[in-house]
């Protein structure tokens, strides 16, 4: 068993996180995988006003909640400064795969453009050969190991605890992810951080062929 | 003492019970107490069977036939009355029954008289039979076989018979015999499974018998 | 006065039993019941093996032993929020160059609901139990069964303390496809297994088997009533029947114990 990788459908330990560059309002839904090509309504909305802060991003979270087939967001309508970053995340294990879809090319969970990013915590051991499902060629191995165990098979729950709060931050600048090779234990983050890019995806090779 | 005593199983068939097995035989196939010549009986059936007439001098026959009532059956210890000529001993029966004789005793017709194509010298038609009915006492003894599976037959066998007040003592010697070698024959014939005589309980391997005493036809074996 | 009386000993009825007890053949039941904290769904299946024949007049006849041999398939969910931790995913902050630091959110796990399609296991139980004697005229046949009056306590055979490690072999591969247990997972199967317990199998299992052995019936003569003497030999010979007009059992104590039979017949 193996761990789904694939930052074209969101699950419970991905999180989508885009930086809006550009004052102006963007709308967007949160929808079931493949829910763009149905539904064409953008309800939900992001104001971005010009830039008063000293500092380079603020971060805001938005919680969705599924309810009754639905994704809801906890805040419908967000008021934020240009170069801020908005992170999504669905924490219901039990919701479908999801999509954030805005009303602009560049604002879109299932391709990956510039000033946004995708994190996943791998909940199962393994080697992840993950490459953009759209063929810019870009790829990487991130190494998933058990916590190591003593003499009694007992896993350091404190020790592997703490380790959680670690992540590994992945780089992907045009046609480069580093490091191309990650290693780290069962429960930790990987964040992929992507500047510039023509729409890419992080897709584990064993769910390529996984409809977006 | 124990029903089984050394053996495993055992098996009792009361007198009564074996009256009943003989009463229901000869009711479903009376063919096996009653048989005659052609004349009598012109062809084997459920009710008769059919024997040769007895032949004559000269090629001629005569028609016959003999039946017997269903015998009654008195396993040792004795229980019904017997003519003192008789006395049951251990592992013997005695059995009480009728029978009747008759003989077709038409005139027979010239040889000159005969029709083309007539059988020469047979006793005219029957029409004139003559019949005679005996009381008949008996004892006989019980002969069976079994095998290693349980299977196996019991049937009776006829020793002695004693006609009542028949004279003179030559002829009742002579019908005596007649009639034991006719009852002998005919209740041989008369032969049920082991299996059937206890009404199919349990499986029974015999080691000894099976034995006539204190009025029941007894078996004693293995599973 | 019996006119046909047929009686087996002990030892006869030793291997009478043993071979009628065969011919009960397998018997299966299904249903659901408590296996320590979960429910389950269960099909048990086994049969029988005769033991050490007693007869006790007038009318008990007890076999020591009795063996069953069973099957079981279950089936069951465990949530594993009885089980677990709550457990969450704490937040994550990573500093990206030229930008700042980015965090994800504390993701809380709520563990799932795991079905376990089926665990085979299987064992004896034994018994001693008394039989009581039952005659019955049914649909034209006379049937002479041994039917069980009371049971001792079951003893289940050595293999049943070892079905809670065959049951904790069938979850683990189960539990290991749910994310993030792996850490947990020794402490999970523990904690299941614990929860049944032996009480809890043998207090699943004891009200599954039992009705097997206290409805067991045996049967010891089977005959139609209107009883074929001899079969048809021929079309002048037809078959030949008697009346078994009454049928009784009883076992009888004298030097020896005996079950014996009592038929009066007719023509």
């Amino acid at each position: 068993m193996f761990d789904r990788l694939d930052s074209r459908i969101l699950r419970f330990s991905d999180c989508y996180g885009q930086r809006f560059m550009k004052p102006g309002t963007y709308c967007y839904h949160a929808l079931p995988a493949t829910g763009y090509a149905v539904d064409i309504k953008r309800p939900f909305v992001i104001n971005v006003g010009e830039r008063k802060s000293t500092n380079v991003m603020n971060q805001h979270t938005v919680i969705l909640r599924f309810d009754k087939q639905s994704f809801q967001p906890d805040k419908t309508e967000l008021t934020i400064e240009s170069g801020d970053l908005v992170i999504w995340n669905c924490p219901d294990r039990n919701a479908p795969g999801y999509i954030v879809q805005g009303d602009k090319e560049f604002f879109a969970s299932v391709r990956l453009w510039n000033e946004c990013g995708f994190s996943h915590a791998f909940g199962m051991p393994g080697v992840y050969e993950w490459k953009d499902a759209y063929g810019s060629g870009i790829c990487g191995v991130i190494n998933v190991a058990d916590p190591p165990r003593d003499s009694k098979n007992c896993v350091d729950l404190a020790a592997w605890r703490e380790s959680l709060s670690k992540a590994v931050l992945v780089t992907i600048d045009k046609n480069e992810a580093q490091p191309e090779k990650v290693e780290i234990v069962t429960g930790q983050t990987v964040y992929f951080a992507i500047t510039v890019s023509k729409g890419i995806s992080i897709t584990d090779r064993r769910a390529f062929y996984a409809q977006t | 003492m124990s029903l089984t005593q050394g053996d495993e199983v055992f098996a009792g068939v009361h007198e009564s019970a074996l009256n009943d097995m003989l009463r229901a035989f000869f009711n479903a196939r009376p063919r096996y107490r009653v048989y005659g010549s052609p004349g009598f009986v012109p062809a084997t059936s459920v009710t008769a069977t059919q024997m040769a007439a007895l032949p004559l001098p000269g090629g001629a026959s005569v028609d016959w036939a003999i039946g017997f009532e269903i015998p009654e059956i008195d396993l040792f210890d004795q229980s019904k009355p017997l003519p003192p000529q008789l006395s049951l001993a251990p592992g013997q029966f005695s059995l009480k029954t009728k029978i009747q004789l008759c003989l077709n005793c038409g005139s027979r017709k010239d040889a000159g008289n005969d029709q083309p194509g007539q059988e020469q010298g047979r006793i005219g038609r029957l029409g004139r039979a003559l019949c005679s009915e005996l009381g008949v006492f008996a004892i006989g003894h019980l002969e069976s076989w079994h095998n290693g599976n349980g299977a196996g037959e019991v049937w009776l066998r006829v020793d002695q018979v004693e006609l009542v007040d028949i004279t003179p003592d030559s002829l009742e010697s002579l019908l005596e015999c007649l009639i034991r070698l006719v009852l002998d024959t005919a209740l041989s014939q008369v032969r049920i499974p082991l299996q059937t005589l206890r009404a199919g309980a349990f499986h029974l391997i015999v080691t000894r018998g099976p034995e006539i005493a204190d009025d029941r036809v007894k078996a004693f074996g293995n599973v | 006065m019996s006119e046909i009386i047929a009686a087996i000993d002990e030892t006869g009825a030793n291997t009478l039993l043993a071979d009628a007890i065969q011919t009960v053949g397998t018997l299966s039941k299904s249903g659901s019941g408590n296996l320590g904290p979960f429910g389950a769904s269960y099909t048990v299946h086994g049969s029988f093996t005769s033991g050490a024949v007693d007869l006790i007049p007038p009318d008990t006849i007890r076999i020591d032993h009795l063996h069953f041999a069973w099957h079981a398939d279950l089936s069951f969910s465990i949530d594993l929020n009885d089980f677990l931790p709550h457990f969450c995913l704490p937040q994550v902050c990573i500093d990206i160059p030229c930008v700042g630091e980015v965090c994800t959110p504390e993701i809380c796990i709520d563990w799932p609901t795991i079905p376990i399609p089926t665990v085979s296991f299987g064992d004896f139980v034994e018994a001693t139990a008394d039989f009581g004697l039952d005659v019955a005229l049914t649909s034209g046949n006379w049937k002479v069964q041994i039917v069980v009056k009371n049971v001792s306590q079951l003893q289940f055979g050595p293999g049943t303390a070892a079905i809670l490690g065959i049951i904790a072999a069938a979850i683990t591969p189960l539990l290991l496809a749910v994310p993030f247990i792996g850490p947990f997972l020794a402490i999970a199967v523990d904690a299941i297994i614990a929860a049944i317990g032996i009480a809890g199998l043998t207090g699943f299992l004891g009200p599954i088997i039992s009705p097997f052995i206290s409805g067991l019936k045996v049967p010891v003569y089977n005959q139609p009533k209107h009883f074929e003497l001899l079969p048809a030999a021929g079309a002048n010979d037809p078959a030949v029947f008697i009346e078994l007009d009454t049928v009784q059992a009883r076992i009888e104590g004298s030097d020896e114990d005996e079950l014996v039979l009592d038929i009066d017949i007719s023509a």
